[in-house]
């Protein structure tokens, strides 16, 4: 009989989540179909604007969806998370039949459902886009579309994305235990602490003070340890916060300033931790991009092995031909055929000139017999990097043409617009980690074509030897 | 079957040093409407909020229809309304009544909008666009369509106007009659609402003075009128509830009906007897017995 009953009461319970579910989703359907409508604005926005620029033509560029994007997520997730402060006495809904258990609850289930559709709802844009640009490629051919679309970069964006959503929920409804528990005073002497903590954080003091605490965090690196950060820190803000409505009798009213004090604090703890609010951009593809230094280093280790290349076979500039090798070996650009003369879409490799024997001993596949009396061989190696599974700069590689005139080397490219689907966040942006910025990057994009070697017949390298001997006395 | 709709036992409630319930104890029968009268301050509201699971007792014990009380209330089998609730900002009438359509199953929709009609409510308004007294006539208008087997008014006619009150007392008491339920009502206008209700329940500074029948209640103190004298030779201190001298005319509030052998007594010296109004009741037993004049206000 008492477990009849008991089941009942459940079933009741349950029932009146759902309830309350139920109306809360009403009470909050505007704010759904802003989020929804911001959302579809920003990506609009974002095409139109690539569009635009694509229209124009010129260089090499990348085209990246998902910057304001990135600003609808974070409006997203900060309102909701605003909210939090709200979801011990829930006024909105108390007038409804409901317990402050049941109230409760239904809130954090409403909430975390809320962000899973928001995730979703990403989800679709991402396909959208890649539809879009479809049709693009269709009225701009030289729209390169095969880097648009991954399944492992929408499985690991929606994961990240949910998580890091889930992480600052929880942590701002932990903020907001705190003050509801420890009273407003005492909270903002456990802040005014965090804050001593936070700015040790940031002077690097705490590698001497407190190594214990902070060693490990600058090497929160991979995309699995950030994700499993996420879901402790969660997971220990949210089971704090049920035991606290579930075992306290304490009432827990809305503090005016709760919003206020969550953010400063939540800015606190970020800055401080080195933990970005913008953390909804660590979602990597491919962490093997160093850029143009890593691209050298590469070089100098592991020779070609890790490296993309492309063999040009260009006939000597004869007149010039010892000019042209001193220009280049103390650097200078290959410049863009079509570019004015802010050099733009110039590539600014490390060169050295070798004969075809050296370039042999460090790559057996190279062939030697393109090197001639009359013709040299430009190789052109760039970054390894991979994105969607497939090589990046091996595409643009092969899309590139070489030419010489008047001692200057001159580059064109086919199909030379490339887009990118980041509206989970960069791809390439790793958390705690400064080496590698998609910003820099995409300004820089040639960067990643490091090296040139310019690889010589025998006499012309002698005569090349013999020149800068000459130089130098 | 259990016998009260209502049973409260030693509950207690303080708000850091203010005692807002201080170990109240009563049973609140079935399908009645119960007057939740007292002064300001009293505790009422925290007694229908504890009730509803709005607030949380520091001790005691309510169970309601022999249930355990959060049972009730997750059953929507209870409503607690006032008037002015917070629904929340830019939600219209309309969307207010979908909300309760969800929350309580029984809720009668037509009902609801028949009423808001009744009292000239706008359905496309929103809530927090109308007036104090709109406001009160919308939650009560949705409460009274709940159709709860208890239901709690805490001030509902607060900001309507006369017209309006009557119209609510009409609706409440035929409704009643139509869908007899537990309806505890609290309001300070008790002289307005006495004839809607059947018993009476007297709270001050947290205590229990009484749970009666209001018929009980009418009877339960008299006046008499006459010269000071005359009547402090015939009141003994047990039985006086008040005092109040004067130097034409006097009076003394006396426990008892207007038809007790010390009415007799009282008329046989003289002296006028009358009855004593619940709401009179509610004042005088609530009052300290010598209360200060407000003549002192005046005085240089």
């Amino acid at each position: 009989m008492l477990i009849g009953k008991e089941e009942n009461r459940k079933k009741l319970v349950w029932e009146n989540i759902k309830r309350l579910l139920k109306i809360q989703l009403m009470q909050n359907y505007r704010f759904y179909f802003a989020v929804v409508l911001l959302q579809f604005g920003c990506i609009v926005c974002d095409i139109v604007l690539d569009f635009t620029g694509m229209r124009k033509g010129g260089g090499l560029r990348f085209y990246e969806i998902g910057h304001m994007s990135v600003i609808g997520t974070l409006l997203f997730f900060g309102f909701l998370c605003l909210q939090t402060y709200n979801s011990f006495c829930n006024d909105k809904i108390s007038m409804y039949p409901g317990t402050r258990q049941s109230r409760y609850f239904s809130r954090v289930i409403l909430d975390h459902l809320v962000m899973a559709g928001y995730v979703a709802y990403m989800a679709v844009l991402y396909f959208v886009v890649a539809g879009v640009y479809q049709v693009i490629h269709q009225i701009i051919p030289t729209v390169r579309t095969e880097y648009l679309f991954s399944w492992k970069y929408l499985f690991a964006g929606c994961i990240q994305l949910l998580f890091w959503g889930m992480m600052v929920y929880g942590s701002v409804m932990l903020i907001y235990n705190f003050m509801a528990w420890l009273g407003v005073r005492s909270y903002i002497l456990v802040c005014i602490i965090l804050f001593g903590i936070a700015v040790f954080g940031m002077t690097g003091v705490q590698r001497i003070y407190l190594p214990f605490v902070f060693h490990q965090y600058p090497k929160i690196a991979s995309g699995m340890q950030v994700l499993a950060l996420e879901i402790l820190i969660w997971a220990v803000a949210l089971i704090f916060s049920s035991l606290l409505i579930l075992l306290s009798r304490k009432q827990f009213g809305i503090l005016r300033m709760a919003p206020t004090i969550l953010v400063g604090t939540m800015l606190i703890f970020s800055i401080g931790l080195g933990w970005k609010i913008t953390n909804v951009q660590v979602v990597a593809d491919n962490d093997e991009y160093g850029g143009w230094y890593e691209g050298r280093r590469d070089l100098e280790d592991r020779g070609y092995q890790n490296m993309q290349y492309r063999d040009f076979v260009l006939a000597y500039p004869e007149n010039t031909r010892m000019k042209f090798f001193e220009n280049y070996s103390s650097g200078n650009f290959i410049l863009f055929e079509g570019d004015n003369e802010n050099y733009r879409y110039a590539i600014t490799p490390f060169v050295t000139v070798c004969s075809a024997d050296e370039m042999k001993q460090r790559d057996s596949s190279f062939d030697e017999t393109q090197v001639t009396k009359d013709a040299f061989v430009l190789r052109l190696a760039g970054s390894k990097v991979e994105y969607n599974g497939r090589p990046l700069y091996q595409k643009i590689l092969d899309g590139l043409s070489l030419k010489e005139k008047q001692g200057m080397l001159y580059y064109d490219i086919a199909d030379s617009l490339y887009s990118f689907n980041h509206i989970f966040g960069n791809a390439y942006y790793l958390a705690g980690m400064s080496k590698v910025n998609m910003t820099e990057w995409m300004y820089n994009v040639m960067d990643g074509i490091a090296n040139l070697d310019i690889v010589v017949d025998e006499e012309t390298m002698q005569e090349w030897i013999n020149f800068q001997k000459e130089q130098n006395d | 079957m259990e016998e009260f709709a209502v049973s409260i036992e030693g509950l207690k409630k303080t708000y850091r040093s203010h005692v807002a319930l201080d170990g109240i104890t009563v049973n609140l029968n079935k399908n009645q409407i119960i007057g939740l009268i007292g002064a300001n301050g009293s505790g009422k509201t925290t007694l229908m909020k504890i009730c509803t699971g709005l607030e949380g007792a520091d001790s005691g014990r309510i169970r309601m229809f022999g249930e355990d009380a959060r049972t009730m209330i997750i059953g929507g089998e209870m409503i607690y309304t006032m008037h002015d609730l917070p629904v929340g900002r830019g939600y219209g009438i309309s969307e207010i009544i979908r909300f309760y359509k969800i929350a309580y199953t029984d809720f009668d929709e037509n009902f609801c909008k028949k009423l808001l009609e009744l009292f000239e409510i706008p359905l496309k308004k929103s809530c927090s666009a109308l007036s104090q007294g709109m406001k009160s006539a919308v939650h009560f208008s949705c409460a009274m369509a709940t159709r709860c087997r208890l239901t709690l008014f805490d001030e509902p006619f607060i900001g309507m106007d006369i017209a309006k009150r009557k119209l609510a007392y009409e609706v409440l008491l035929r409704d009643y009659m139509e869908h007899p339920r537990t309806i505890l009502l609290s309001s300070h206008n008790l002289l307005e609402i006495e004839g809607l209700l059947s018993e009476m329940l007297l709270i001050h500074k947290g205590k229990l003075v009484f749970y009666q029948d209001m018929d009980d209640v009418r009877e339960m103190l008299f006046r008499v009128d006459g010269k000071e004298e005359e009547i402090s030779g015939f009141v003994e201190k047990e039985d006086t509830i008040y005092m109040e001298k004067k130097e034409i005319e006097s009076f003394a509030i006396l426990r008892g009906s207007v038809e007790s052998d010390l009415a007799a007594q009282a008329l046989k010296r003289g002296l006028t007897v009358s009855a004593v109004t619940p709401e009179d009741v509610s004042v005088y037993l609530t009052m300290t017995k010598e209360r200060k004049g407000t003549e002192d206000l005046w005085e240089c």
